[in-house]
């Protein structure tokens, strides 16, 4: 008999790393932040991200005050590299993006200007720099979306206002 | 930040009693309401918190909720945010009351919706911002409202979004508003940009 469900919110500028299958990760109502879920199906090895700003640089450098896992493009390396500690190999990687939806229309400040797409386009960056293949994902729009990532079955389902919970199904 | 900026947001986080300037002013913001939508709100309470931007999420007690916010950026001499927090119901119930001679009651939000509300937040806000910049006698700059319809957990991270870059932590001056014959509820979130303070 399956376990009760353990749900764990990951919190901003995060990575949460499960070996129990009774986990399920979960983001409630992602915008323009975005969440990278690792999963490795042979040893149900799973890590999410949840990064809110695309880069962590100042003046061409990284910025070592703030804290790392806020940024997509230091955090997605880290997350590999916890993965990796915790027992699995990049090659047995299904990889999904999710959020980057810019929920707010006008600009307020300068740098939140197309702040959902320039998340997508670290984050992708970053995948590929590691070898890693996007999978499958949802990304862009004008909406929030919870995500939930379930360890027992490496599953990704999305939910949006209005338009109920769906899965995420891998390519 | 200017010296005058810390020193007023610390004045307002500070001192939260019957007489201080925070509460003088939030009664601007029921004075606008009242002129504006010809009901009455009472202050059930007002409460200051910082959280790192990690805890945040432990803001929302239900963050899937269904939520309208009126999101207004403040500058010049108080640089933060402004928002006026409502649960849809609570925000269609506002907007008949804007709208009473239509002859059927609105009950999703359209563009005319969106538009009463961004009025609504605007008036709240500017009463409230209005009455401390001259209550100080500095200058407060705003931007144009935005609407935003999302879970409470998504309006949550756009403020957070904002303030990011600026800070690893966020403060929230929240003033919960009642409505005096009803349960209808608003809330008005404050956040300062702590930069260096």
């Amino acid at each position: 008999m399956c376990e009760a469900n353990k749900l764990h919110t990951v919190p901003i500028g995060e990575i949460f790393i499960s070996t129990d299958p009774a986990d399920v990760l979960v983001v409630y109502g992602l915008g323009s932040c975005i969440t990278v879920c690792l999963y490795d199906t042979y040893r149900q090895i799973g890590g999410m991200l949840h990064a809110l700003l695309p880069g962590g640089t100042q003046n061409g450098k990284p910025d070592s005050v703030s804290h790392p896992t806020k940024f997509v493009d230091r955090g997605i390396p880290l997350l590999l590299e916890a993965m990796i500690n915790a027992g699995t190999k990049p090659e047995r990687l299904t990889t999904y993006l999710c959020g980057g939806a810019q929920v707010i229309k006008h600009i307020t400040y300068p740098h939140t200007l197309n702040i959902g797409r320039r998340n997508i386009q670290a984050a992708q960056a970053a995948l590929t720099s590691l070898g890693l293949t996007i999978n499958a994902q949802t990304t862009g729009g004008e909406v929030g979306r919870t995500i939930k990532f379930f360890i027992r079955s490496g599953q990704v389902t999305v939910r949006t206002l209005g338009l109920g919970e769906s899965i995420l199904h891998p390519k | 930040m200017c010296n005058q900026g810390k020193a007023l947001w610390r004045q307002l986080m500070c001192d939260t009693s019957k007489e201080s300037l925070l509460r003088t002013a939030l009664n601007y913001t029921r004075y606008g309401f009242n002129q504006l939508i010809g009901h009455s709100l009472d202050i059930l309470r007002i409460q200051v918190s910082t959280y790192s931007l990690q805890r945040v999420v432990e803001y929302t007690q239900s963050p899937e909720a269904e939520t309208v916010a009126v999101h207004l950026r403040i500058g010049d001499t108080l640089p933060g945010q402004a928002i006026l927090v409502l649960s849809m119901p609570d925000a269609m119930q506002i907007v008949n009351w804007l709208m009473d001679d239509l002859p059927d009651p609105i009950t999703e939000l359209n563009a005319l919706a969106s538009s009463a509300l961004a009025e609504t937040g605007n008036v709240l806000l500017a009463s409230f911002l209005n009455a401390l910049s001259q209550l100080t006698r500095q200058s407060i700059l705003l931007s144009p409202p935005t609407v935003v319809v999302d879970m409470l957990a998504t309006i949550l991270e756009v403020v957070v979004t904002n303030a990011a870059p600026f800070t690893n932590e966020l403060t929230i001056i929240e003033t919960e508003f009642q409505h005096t014959e009803s349960d209808l509820r608003l809330r008005f979130w404050m956040l300062p940009e702590l930069i260096d303070v």
